[in-house]
């Protein structure tokens, strides 16, 4: 049974385990079991230690293989080979299949998993060109958990009918995990809902995790994704050939977002999105998002927050009468 | 006395006459030149005895001893 | 006597044989600097505008084509699919070593091939084509060396088989 699960874990982080080289993924396999499970990032710096974040704090990992919360002495100290070693993986020996993600400062690995990368940039007339040096890589370890957007169904859909909805959260709080979730269950349906089209702009591909243009994570079987593609053009493109009854996207705040969601209103599309922002009060003090909720563009506004861990729904209003629909938080 | 021999060194003559004209033409002047020598040192080797007969007889036909 | 004939025959027909097999690796080698030109320019295509992943670019770009460059290519592709402990230049390099006594390929390919190799996959696009363009300019250069070789040095080795061959039979007869 042990075995199992171990096998099973070792499934899940195998897109990671490979693109490390042969020292680091033998230490990251031979930490503490509980540690592991609960992986969040792996944090690897040139010429500085070699860390991993789990279970909200973080351990330096020794040569000796065992994780521990205080800089030892024999931290392993990662080098510049480990450095190149770790580029050539994750990129299959091809950084020119990543310029686009280069120049956004990610690369997305087989499984949806990401890797954060920074180092020094080359600026061009466009903005950042591509890297010169690449020193940090945050490899995220993303875990989809399904039927985390149970709790919030019932406030998306009214009738049958999907609702346009704002998802305000401050950051890692679980906003994507959530759309994820709830991109899967509109598109395959559930009892007493019958599953829609669903189109997702993914601009960072963070949604779907499309690796090589396929979706890494479940996000249902009537889902469309136009991964790496800016949000108010995908919106459009989507209004134009795929007719899809819902889209869902993430993070909206430039004002060429909005015109696009108002052609998406007018074409009777529902919208789903979400925003950086702690609560109502404090979205309408940016323009944007303030312009969208005094046309009262949403039917529904969700505030995400931690009150009861990452993640709790704290409040729910209805964007059209601002009336609230849930005043206490859940989980 | 063999009359083959004399075919044989003019055979190699003329090969070794038509390697040069080759390895001219293909501009390795030096080797042509290799091919040359190595021409006459095989049909020296081959007639290196006859010439020894050839000193043994006058000697004993002269008497010079 | 029979004998005698009989080998020196043996002997001219090998000679020639061998003439003509130096002078076929002249040919040979243009044959295999144009098929490395191609399955380059089939690369070029799958990096620079499919962005294919060079393993699966590499597999791509030689599936249509033949000869000992194809052999390295696939040599390369499978070392790094079975990943772990090469790096790129690594696996290039242990390929390249290979193939390096092959009578068929030149040592000027050898190098140039050796120098790409370090390019490779490690920049943009923008940067491969550039790289690709030189590659291709060199290699254009050596194939016209190889046809200058072939044009002279070919046509030589035939007949200096036959000749060597004749030689031989003659001195032994």
């Amino acid at each position: 049974m042990i075995q199992r699960i171990e096998n099973n874990q070792r499934n899940t982080l195998q897109p990671i385990l490979d693109a490390l080289p042969d020292n680091i993924r033998r230490m990251v396999l031979s930490i503490n079991p509980t540690i592991l499970e609960a992986l969040e990032e792996i944090r690897i710096r040139q010429n500085r230690p070699l860390m991993v974040y789990s279970r909200g704090r973080d351990y330096f990992l020794c040569i000796n293989g065992t994780a521990v919360p205080h800089y030892p002495k024999n931290a392993y100290i990662v080098t510049k080979e480990d450095i190149r070693r770790i580029l050539d993986l994750i990129s299959n020996y091809s950084i020119y299949a990543f310029e686009e993600e280069l120049r956004h400062g990610y690369i997305t690995l087989q499984g949806g998993y990401r890797v954060g990368i920074s180092g020094k940039v080359v600026l061009g007339k466009e903005g950042i060109v591509t890297f010169q040096h690449i020193t940090s890589f945050n490899i995220r370890i993303a875990r989809q958990i399904i039927n985390i957007a149970n709790k919030i169904l019932p406030f998306v859909i009214d009738n049958g009918q999907v609702l346009h909805t704002l998802i305000l959260s401050p950051p890692q709080m679980g906003k994507t995990t959530l759309l994820r979730d709830l991109s899967r269950q509109l598109s395959n349906g559930f009892p007493g809902f019958r599953g829609v089209k669903v189109g997702i702009v993914d601009e960072r591909s963070e949604i779907a995790g499309c690796f090589q243009g396929i979706p890494q994570n479940d996000v249902g079987v009537r889902t469309d994704i136009l991964d790496g593609c800016p949000k108010a053009l995908g919106i459009i493109m989507f209004i134009r050939s795929m007719s899809p009854n819902v889209i869902i996207t993430d993070e909206i705040g430039k004002p060429e977002d909005v015109i696009a969601i108002e052609d998406a209103l007018n074409a009777g599309i529902k919208i789903i999105t979400t925003a950086h922002s702690s609560d109502l009060e404090d979205a309408r003090q940016r323009p944007i998002l303030k312009s969208l909720l005094d046309k009262k563009v949403f039917q529904r506004i969700l505030v995400l927050g931690n009150s009861l861990g990452t993640g709790t729904l704290e409040k729910v209003y209805d964007g059209i009468n601002g009336q609230i629909l849930l005043d206490r938080p859940i989980r | 006395m063999n009359i083959d021999i004399i075919f044989k060194i003019a055979a190699i003559g003329i090969l070794v006459a038509v390697v040069n004209h080759v390895l001219i033409r293909a501009g390795r002047d030096e080797i042509a030149m290799l091919t040359t020598l190595t021409g006459v040192v095989i049909v020296l080797l081959m007639v290196v005895n006859l010439i020894n007969d050839l000193f043994n007889s006058v000697r004993s036909i002269f008497r010079l001893y | 006597m029979f004998l005698k004939i009989a080998s020196s025959v043996a002997i001219v027909v090998c000679c020639t044989l061998l003439g003509m097999h130096m002078s076929f690796r002249y040919k040979q080698r243009i044959y295999n600097i144009r098929v490395l030109q191609s399955i380059l320019a089939n690369l070029e295509t799958e990096i620079v505008y499919y962005s294919t992943f060079l393993t699966q670019a590499i597999r791509n770009s030689i599936r249509t084509l033949n000869g000992d460059w194809k052999i390295f290519f696939m040599e390369v592709a499978d070392i790094l699919e079975n990943k772990q402990e090469y790096s790129l230049d690594d696996a290039w390099n242990k390929s390249l070593n290979k193939i390096q006594k092959n009578p068929y390929i030149g040592k000027a390919e050898l190098d140039i091939m050796y120098r790409f190799g370090l390019q490779l996959g490690s920049s943009d696009r923008q940067n491969q084509q550039k790289y690709f363009e030189i590659v291709q300019e060199q290699l254009k250069i050596e194939e016209e060396n190889a046809r200058q070789l072939h044009l002279r040095y070919g046509k030589m080795y035939r007949s200096l088989g036959l000749l060597l061959g004749l030689g031989i039979a003659i001195i032994l007869f």
